[in-house]
């Protein structure tokens, strides 16, 4: 029962992704989403019929089932958490402004949805969450915030459960749960340099420092993080994590269970299909991961179960370019937008990508970083300092899987080591941090070993039992540590919203919602470059324009995309109003925030009121923010 | 046979009053909380040197009730070297005086040193009022406070030089605070700040039931300590990191 509980969600997710995104190569979206959702609800239904009629048992102690329960619910709250903060409260921006942006589009437009920074053009990026998403809000119509609330918690809860699983149909309940703690939990070892944050210096309060290092306690210097701060940084990256971890369980009971053999398979191929086409990244690490399975049935002469392994994995990677998205694009050699480019670049090998590389200047508040170095080496000092545990849970991985015959660790280990390989072989050229992505899900999956290993040495009875369990302890000590200290500091995320006007913005983002939709607006003042937009400036007016009110901001986002046309177009329409500007991005609304604007632009906006190329729609209730129609073709 | 009984049920005893001791002096124990944010330490600017005759002010408006102000300075002369200072804060600029305090900078190695200033009677909540420092005229050693720039969202005043309005993008650096106990602190949050509220509500009972699964799981082997764990482990670790943090 806790097995079949546990990956439940994982397999759901994975079966309920493909079917959605096939139906949505085929058939309208109206269809699609109606299709896919009554479909599973009979499906949903049908189970639970056929596991009551089952006599299956809850063979776990009261006591560690109290312990799951307590643990998961501090986790998934400490999800909600960082998700909401991400929203409401300015701690991250790529939720907001990107994938809930995507989503609130294809929650409105046809199919496939356009960019809403680059409304003329498809962006191939993480479809495949993001319409799981703007499926829920077309089939229940709710908000966009609840909506994405919604999947984060199911899809976190799902990894969670469906990494238990997967563990525990190997190796048993007590491993299959430390595994998945290892995996919530493991982050950089910052606790062990929290002396060194700037405590006292100028403030009296150590609480008001500590709250400040919430996020930062972590992620590391070595641009990666840990996986406890994902539902703030990318809910689809959940998603696919749980399809994913559908995938490996499913593979699991397609080893292990002749029966179910032919089913086991299939499905597994189809949830390591959905993962693939909603976390792009994710797929070679698993790829690598069931391949060295698959060498290993080669190597120990299980010739039939390597080959069908094998099949599922190439089914798998096959059924990745089913649904639309940058996979697709890239076999089809789609001429719709533009997409990252990866270069063979083994000069880096054994080298991490640091932060340095995104912000010249950026430093750990706990630990001396090489400065201005944008690679390290694996065996740099600050490596050796934010990730020890890694280096001990390789180490005493492979020591296990040699010496004490743990060989079902070595897919574990071969995953993760790809995470972390990935990094020094190739680089994105498009934007050379996005490569560090690989090292974070190294992170998440050497936590995930950690928890294996430690569960292996806390039950070790060979020789040197004290010595071996007293490495056990300090594995997941250094593993968890910062994860543990990083809880009280939690609620301070949510303690203050970052927008000033928010009920106003809100108003504004309705008014605009409820408009026929394909409009695109001019933000003034608003961001003009990426930058800008991941920014809390102009108290963050632009975004509830782009994603709660489902309305494109023809900015150019990124390189993607036609980025620089769109960019240097927006910003002569941001500085004159420039009406030939306006008119190529095909701009029909100006949003405005009359008290953030300067003298220039006030004079700039009143003037195109009185000639008639701005005509007021709608005014918040504080006046805080007003909507005109750009009417073009007027005298300037 | 008989004694298990008795050791375990003074085991439980003992744990209970102990988690019962920590939870009432985590409540009651009165802490300063930090009610305006802090900016970061890199952008603070030095303003001086300040005296009795250039008087630094800042005018203020409290989130909440203001019960101590902290203001970043700097003693020059040997290092230990103290300086009384006087804080007074007023309605308004030339005004009646709302409240005051007195405490005593030192000059160290550190620079800058957070100095408090316990007031009087307490500040009231959303209401403007002006703060400016009574640095004595005999007073040997220079004195520099600190600053900021780029008119920072944690500042929404002005800083004043002489009674005189500075650059308007400048403010006198400080940070406003208020004792209360936890369940003062609670009651404020509940009103002002419920997402917080509500998530340290949520935490608390998830961790309470991770904590008593923990102390089950570890008294199926170690039965003396299934009640320490299940009952005392989280409020001592809520205390070390609560003391640590704000006393």
């Amino acid at each position: 029962m806790p097995v079949l509980l546990g990956a439940a969600g994982g397999v759901g997710i994975g079966f309920f992704l493909m079917t959605l995104m096939a139906l949505l190569r085929t058939v309208p979206v109206e269809w699609a989403v109606g299709m896919t959702f009554v479909t599973y609800s009979l499906l949903a239904v049908w189970a639970v019929v056929v596991v009551r009629q089952r006599d299956l048992t809850w063979d776990v102690s009261r006591g560690w089932t109290v312990l799951a329960i307590g643990l998961v619910s501090l986790m998934a709250t400490g999800a909600a958490i960082h998700f909401a903060s991400g929203i409401w409260n300015g701690a991250t921006h790529e939720n907001l402004v990107v994938r809930m942006a995507m989503t609130s589009q294809m929650a409105r437009g046809d199919w496939p949805p356009g960019d809403p920074y680059a409304p003329d053009f498809e962006r191939l990026y993480r479809y495949t969450g993001q319409a799981w998403g703007a499926a829920v809000m077309r089939a229940g119509g709710v908000g966009l915030f609840e909506a994405i609330l919604a999947i984060t918690l199911v899809s976190f809860t799902a990894v969670v459960g469906a990494i238990f699983a997967t563990v525990a149909a190997m190796r048993g309940y007590a491993a299959g749960f430390l595994g998945m703690v290892g995996f919530v939990t493991a982050a950089h070892a910052n606790f062990l340099g929290i002396w060194k944050a700037p405590i006292g210096e100028y403030t009296v309060s150590r609480g008001e420092i500590l709250a400040g290092l919430d996020r930062e306690l972590i992620q590391g210097f070595t641009g990666s993080h840990g996986f406890f701060i994902v539902p703030g940084n990318d809910f689809t990256s959940l998603v696919g994590l749980a399809a994913g971890f559908g995938a490996a369980f499913l593979a699991v009971r397609f080893v292990r269970d002749r029966p179910t053999r032919f089913a086991a398979g299939g499905g597994a191929a189809v949830c390591l299909g959905a993962m693939g086409a909603t976390g792009e990244h994710f797929l070679p690490i698993a790829v690598a991961g069931f391949g060295l399975t698959v060498a290993g049935f080669a190597g120990l002469r299980r010739w039939r179960s390597a080959l069908m392994l094998a099949v599922v994995t190439v089914f798998g990677v096959a059924l990745a370019l089913v649904p639309q998205g940058a996979l697709s694009a890239i076999v089809t050699a789609s001429g719709t937008g533009q997409r990252a480019t990866f270069g063979f670049t083994p000069e880096n090998f054994l080298t991490l990508p640091t932060d340095a590389m995104l912000y010249s200047a950026r430093t750990s508040p706990f630990f001396s970083v090489p400065l201005g170095e944008t690679r390290v080496s694996l065996a740099d000092p600050i490596v050796l300092k934010e990730l020890p545990w890694v280096w001990l849970a390789f180490a005493s991985g492979a020591l296990l899987a040699l010496i004490g015959r743990r060989r079902y660790l070595v897919p574990f280990i071969g995953a993760a080591g790809v995470g972390f390989l990935i990094p020094g072989l190739f680089s994105d050229q498009t934007y050379p941090i996005n490569i560090a992505r690989f090292t974070s899900v190294g992170v998440y999956l050497a936590g995930l070993l950690a928890g294996l290993v430690v569960a292996e040495m806390a039950g070790w009875r060979g020789r040197f039992r004290a010595a071996v369990r007293a490495l056990a302890v300090v594995v997941a000590v250094l593993a968890i540590g910062s994860w543990v200290i990083s809880i009280p500091l939690w609620p301070a995320r949510i303690y203050e919203t970052a927008n000033v006007s928010l009920v106003e913005d809100l108003e504004t983002a309705d008014y605009l919602r409820a408009a026929p939709y394909g409009r695109r607006a001019l933000v003034l003042p608003g961001p003009t470059t990426l930058a800008d937009v991941i920014s809390d400036e102009w108290e963050g007016q632009h975004k509830f324009v782009v994603t709660f009110g489902a309305t494109s901001v023809p900015l150019g986002l990124d390189a993607y995309s036609a980025g620089a046309w769109y960019g240097s177009h927006y910003r002569r329409a941001y500085d004159t109003l420039d009406s030939e500007a306006m008119q190529a991005l095909g701009i029909d609304t100006v949003v405005v925030a009359p008290r953030l604007l300067g003298e220039a632009r006030a004079a700039l906006v009143a003037a195109a009121e009185a000639n008639g190329r701005l005509t007021l729609e709608f005014t918040s209730s504080g006046g805080s923010r007003m909507v005109y129609t750009y009417v073009p073709g007027t005298r300037d | 046979m008989c004694q298990e009984p008795v050791t375990s049920r003074a085991t439980t005893s003992v744990s209970g009053l102990a988690a019962a001791l920590l939870w009432l002096a985590l409540l009651l124990i009165p802490a300063d909380w930090s009610v305006s944010s802090v900016p970061p330490t890199s952008g603070v600017i030095n303003i001086g040197p300040v005296s009795s005759y250039v008087v630094p002010g800042q005018t203020i408006l409290p989130p909440e009730r203001v019960t101590s102000i902290a203001v970043p300075i700097r003693v020059g002369g040997p290092f230990g070297a103290e300086v009384a200072i006087r804080l007074s804060v007023l309605h308004e600029i030339g005004g009646r005086e709302i409240a005051a305090a007195t405490s005593t900078a030192t000059s160290s190695a550190a620079g800058f040193e957070m100095v408090e200033f316990g007031l009087d009677r307490a500040l009231p909540a959303f209401e403007w009022s002006y703060m400016e420092l009574e640095i004595p005229f005999e007073t040997e050693w220079p004195i520099v406070v600190g600053g900021a720039t780029a008119d920072r969202p944690e500042f929404p005043g002005q800083l004043y030089l002489r009674g005189e309005a500075g650059w308007p993008d400048q403010d006198l650096f400080h940070q406003l605070l208020r004792r209360q106990s936890l369940a003062q602190r609670a009651s404020t949050m509940w009103s002002l700040h419920r997402p917080t509220f509500l998530a340290y509500v949520a935490i608390l009972v998830a961790a309470t039931l991770a904590c008593l699964g923990l102390g089950l799981v570890v008294g199926e082997n170690q039965p003396r300590l299934k009640w320490p764990v299940a009952l005392a482990l989280l409020p001592a670790a809520t205390a070390v990191y609560y003391f640590y943090a704000l006393l």
